[in-house]
């Protein structure tokens, strides 16, 4: 099967975008995963930001990614495919009221 | 000094001690002042008349040492709602009051067609004083006045010019640690319910000695040690986390992105605008400004949430610019502009009023005509009428319900009379549903299941199912017990994540009272404050059919996720049905 890789936004907010020196950033993938991938070869300084280990790709977990505005934990996690033009915002774990 | 309650006759102008009937003993914050008025005031009482009664009440810890204990209730019967309401703050005057021993203040009767009085708390008790020279004058100047006059010690509650007008959006004003009128029991009108007793202001200087009594040393001690260590550990509560360094409108920008920040009157759930106003960019100004970015509400709080804002030359401080006022004075009136939200934001400590209220209620104003989405400067005139008290002024302080119809706007986004908080519940639907059951009216404190719908905090929610009955049962029985613990709701970040966070707060509550309450009876107790809560809005008139969010949101697909609130009203029923 012929896989594409879509061409998406990627929004960092937070200390996040803090770390990264930047807020916003154009990346290609086909999951999540593939996506955050690329992001953190690109920005090094988020590998222990956003993953548990170096190896076990798993997320923190105080970090939040929404995919088009909903969270992954309800999609398919870091599996969830991506669309041409989706808006992905990464979050670390906020809280307030 | 044994603890007592304050009865404070506006009648014949005494204040009274009393001891603390048994039944009162482990109660404290909510559950005292919910459980006073509902044994006091009759439900079908008018909120305004001389049966309704204003209770003040600090929680159970509140005065002794442990963390983010700094809380107090304000509770009667709402003239915004028409039921039940307690209206919690975090202020230094809870910590003055409770030192001195007194688990709460009942203001009951009437004082003489306008005459306003000051009630001085002192060792005997407290006395009334003339406060007519303060009348119509504003917050800030008011506490600055009574600082200058009784002395910079003292912390003090005040209701405004919004109050004196017995306007349904007046809030209860107390002292931040700077002094200024910035903390507030806002919802509900309680303000209203001070003033039109003839009582305009509390004071209370702290006692040298703290009577506050502590049964069990040991187990107070122990828990202090628990609660504090999760606080300092939880990704959310510990230093350098989110909340201590955005503070609490770190929240614009996640939930503006999870499509339910309300625009112009809760018309779309995201407008990439929004940014302009979030956390991060407030930060950014106060640095620039050389303002003091973290601060807290009252002095034993180790998460600090909250910062001071001030004018673009870092003169004239606001106070705080909480996350919820930030929205309904920002975005909810398409307003993205940090300075225009910061000076409607002074406005309104200044006259007394909430912001969540004020915003929404500006925000249907513009949706009937009287000014335009985005007109920051008209909004802020209009805040002018109600200074002046002219008849829209009047219009305007008496809230968002009241607004809409005179303005022929059926798009009002209120339960219960009282206006919905910054999350649209159409695309998070648990806060929809404490919105809609909360015997509160729209109030997102009551049962925040933001947590674990957008922060996955306390579990993990899908915010789009639409089965919530049960998780905001379990939150608004969490919530009704720490309102009453006196600890802040911003613990429960935290405890609910962290075992020993929980087991702390119940040891240092064990502490205090010398009571064996385990973890499990936590939401028994809540429950209990619930349930008397909801007994005083039967008999005075509500129904299951007023559990219900307004129709428009049933109907109307809110942007960009196009959904409507879809929770069933069985589901919505089901959370108050065994
Ligand atoms: S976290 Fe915020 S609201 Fe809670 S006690 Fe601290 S400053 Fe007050």
């Amino acid at each position: 099967m012929k896989t594409m890789s879509r061409k998406v936004k990627i929004k960092l907010f937070a200390q996040i975008s803090e770390v990264a020196g930047k807020k916003e950033l154009e990346l290609e993938g086909e999951t999540i995963g593939d996506l955050l991938e690329r992001l953190v070869e690109d920005i090094v300084e988020l590998e222990e930001v956003l993953f548990k280990e170096k190896k076990a790709r798993s997320l923190k977990e105080d970090i939040i990614i929404l995919k088009e505005g909903r969270n992954i934990d309800h999609l398919k996690g870091l599996d969830s495919e991506i669309e041409e033009g989706d808006k992905i915002s990464i979050f670390p774990v906020v809280g307030g009221g | 000094m044994a603890q007592r309650i304050l009865r404070v006759d506006m009648d014949d102008l005494k204040v009274k001690e009393e001891k603390v009937p048994d039944k009162y003993k482990n109660l404290g914050g909510r559950a005292l002042t919910s459980q006073i008025v509902a044994d006091e005031v009759p439900p079908r009482a008018h909120p305004l008349g001389p049966k309704n009664k204003l209770v003040f009440a600090p929680g159970i810890v509140t005065g002794t040492g442990s963390p983010n204990s700094g809380r107090l209730s304000a509770g009667g019967k709402s003239p915004l709602t028409g039921g039940i309401k307690e209206s919690n703050a975090g202020t230094p005057f809870a910590r003055g009051i409770a030192r001195k021993g007194i688990k709460a203040i009942i203001v009951e009767g009437k004082a003489e067609k306008d005459k306003y009085y000051l009630l001085k708390l002192d060792e005997s008790g407290g006395e009334l004083v003339d406060a007519r020279e303060w009348l119509g004058k504003g917050l800030y100047q008011a506490f600055q006045e009574l600082h200058e006059e009784f002395g910079e010690n003292i912390e003090i509650a005040g209701a405004g010019i919004a109050a004196e007008m017995g306007a349904s959006n007046a809030g209860i004003a107390y002292t931040d640690p700077e002094g200024m009128s910035s903390r507030y029991s806002g919802r509900g009108g309680l303000g209203a319910v001070m003033a039109s007793r003839g009582l305009k202001f509390v004071m209370a200087e702290e006692p040298e000695d703290n009577n506050v009594e502590i049964k069990d040393e040991e187990t107070f001690k122990e828990g202090k040690k628990k609660l504090a260590k999760a606080l300092a550990e939880h990704d959310v509560t510990k230093k350098d986390g989110a909340l201590y360094t955005y503070g609490t409108s770190v929240l614009v920008n996640i939930i503006n992105e999870s499509g339910g920040l309300p625009q112009r009157n809760f018309s779309t759930g995201s407008d990439d605008m929004s940014a302009e106003v979030s956390g991060e960019k407030k930060a950014e100004e106060i640095k620039k400004r050389g303002g003091v970015e973290s601060h807290k509400c009252s002095p034993s709080c180790i998460i600090k949430c909250s910062e001071i804002w001030t004018k673009e030359d870092g003169e004239d401080p606001v106070g705080v610019l909480e996350y919820e006022s930030v929205w309904a004075l920002g975005p909810n009136c398409g307003i993205y502009d940090l300075d225009t939200i910061g000076e409607l934001n002074r406005a309104c400590n200044d006259l007394g009023l909430d912001t969540i209220e004020m915003g929404n209620t500006i925000a249907v104003a513009m949706e009937g005509g009287l000014l335009d989405f985005g007109d920051g400067e008209r909004a802020l005139e209009l805040m002018d009428e109600i200074r002046d008290k002219t008849s829209l002024g009047r219009i305007l302080a008496n809230g968002t319900e009241f607004t809409g119809k005179a303005f022929g706007v059926d798009r009002i986004p209120t339960v219960k009379g009282q206006a919905m908080p910054a999350y649209d519940p159409r695309p998070i639907k648990g806060i929809g549903v404490t919105y809609a059951t909360t015997p509160m009216g729209a109030d997102h404190t009551a049962g925040y299941a933001i947590a674990p719908e957008i922060m996955g905090v306390g579990g993990k929610a899908d915010p789009f199912d639409t089965k919530k009955g049960e998780l905001s049962k379990g939150l608004q029985q969490a919530t009704a017990a720490i309102d009453s613990s006196g600890y802040c709701l911003f613990i429960a970040f935290a405890i609910m994540d962290i075992d020993e966070g929980m087991e702390g707060v119940v040891d240092t509550v064990n502490g205090v009272l010398g009571t064996d309450f385990s973890v499990e009876d936590v939401m028994q107790f809540g429950q209990q404050v619930l349930e008397t809560e909801r007994e005083f809005n039967k008999k005075a008139g509500f129904s299951k059919e007023d559990d219900r969010l307004p129709e428009f949101m049933k109907e109307e697909k809110l942007p960009p996720h196009d959904v409507v609130f879809d929770v069933p009203d069985e589901e919505l029923d089901s959370v108050w049905e065994d």
